[in-house]
């Protein structure tokens, strides 16, 4: 059976077809996840909103147009719900850089089979990696997720962001500048 | 050009983006300038540590979670939703509606306005009338109807 697009899953999505929704859950919950968590850096804040994403992509379907790129659509969903999320709660942030490593070590895949000394490199660059991007402004942070993680080109960013590509570009720059100084490099 | 468009350059060389114009550009800019040297560097190691990010773990339940709890709304109310699918359906002809009501409204408006207005012109004219042939005599064909008002047909003045 040719597999559906996104496009004729989320029109089906809209007409109550609830395999078209778990086809849609299976292809685009781990990149909302990882979308989510990278944003909020709380495990249990990134799946209630990856829970609440797909409700409010199952609540807006209808209003889906079929030329509209899918990709942007849905991220601009995942986006403003992490943004409403982000607001309305105070989630629990590490308090120690003991506790920050041990859910870095849980939340991310760090090579357990690696030497010890190897691991440690790599969990003290992933914990300052990943502070230093939550710590950037909302902006920024969307932009270089959305861009470095989440492999997105310049214009499918701008598009999520309702933006131009130069205000994007102006934003990674200062991004990358502020990312610099907080890792010292 | 500004450090911040150069910045932006060296961010297109660095993602393949710069055309051969342009990077040639770049390449004679950044043989004299020390700054933009640096941050080409710093660029470049930066996007080594993003690069070498391990990637998040996704929870095994959650694909599941999310599926419970969207068919739960799905089936929660089938008469609500085909109403609100049913409006939605008309989400992009709303401005068109808001119009129609606006200019309905509009035109409903005018019409009961004038109606009133006309009724109002009636009534006046009939009362005004009315005050007319009180004053003055029916079969006085000369003496103006309002002389009738001023004039003491029992001697006593006003």
């Amino acid at each position: 059976m040719p597999l559906r697009s996104d496009e004729e899953l989320i029109q089906a999505l809209g007409k109550g077809d609830e395999d078209a929704l778990r086809v849609l859950v299976d292809r685009h919950t781990a990149s909302v996840y990882k979308f989510s968590i990278r944003y909020t850096g709380d495990e249990s804040l990134a799946q209630d909103i990856c829970q609440e994403a797909f409700l409010r992509i199952y609540r807006n379907a209808r209003k889906y147009l079929p030329g509209m790129p899918f990709k942007t659509w849905l991220f601009t969903i995942v986006r403003n719900t992490s943004i409403d999320f982000a607001r309305s709660y105070t989630y629990r942030k590490a308090s120690s850089l003991e506790e920050l490593s041990q859910e870095i070590e849980k939340k991310f895949l760090i090579d357990q089979d690696s030497d010890p000394e190897q691991r440690y490199l790599s969990l003290e660059s992933a914990q300052k990696v990943v502070r230093a991007v939550q710590s950037l402004p909302e902006k920024q942070r969307t932009a270089v997720i959305l861009r470095y993680y989440g492999g997105m080109s310049v214009k499918e960013v701008a598009g999520i962001m309702k933006s131009t590509a130069s205000s994007v570009e102006s934003l990674l720059v200062r991004a990358k500048n502020n990312l610099i100084k907080l890792l010292q490099i | 050009m500004s450090c911040l468009k150069w910045q932006i350059q060296i961010l297109k060389w660095h993602e393949r983006e710069l055309d051969q114009k342009d990077e040639a550009a770049l390449s004679r800019h950044l043989e004299t300038c020390v700054d933009c040297r640096s941050t080409a560097d710093n660029f470049s190691e930066l996007d080594r540590l993003l690069l070498k990010s391990p990637e998040p773990v996704v929870p095994t339940f959650l694909n599941e979670r999310i599926v419970s709890r969207v068919i739960e709304e799905m089936r929660l109310s089938p008469w609500k939703n085909s109403f609100h699918r049913f409006m939605a359906s008309f989400a992009y002809f709303r401005p068109a509606l808001a119009g129609m009501i606006l200019v309905l409204g509009i035109g409903l408006g005018v019409l009961t306005g004038l109606n009133l207005s006309h009724s109002i012109n009636l009534g006046s004219t009939a009362s005004s009338y009315d005050l007319l042939s009180l004053a003055g005599p029916e079969d006085d064909a000369s003496a103006s109807s309002l002389d009738a008002i001023w004039t003491d047909t029992s001697g006593g003045g006003l």
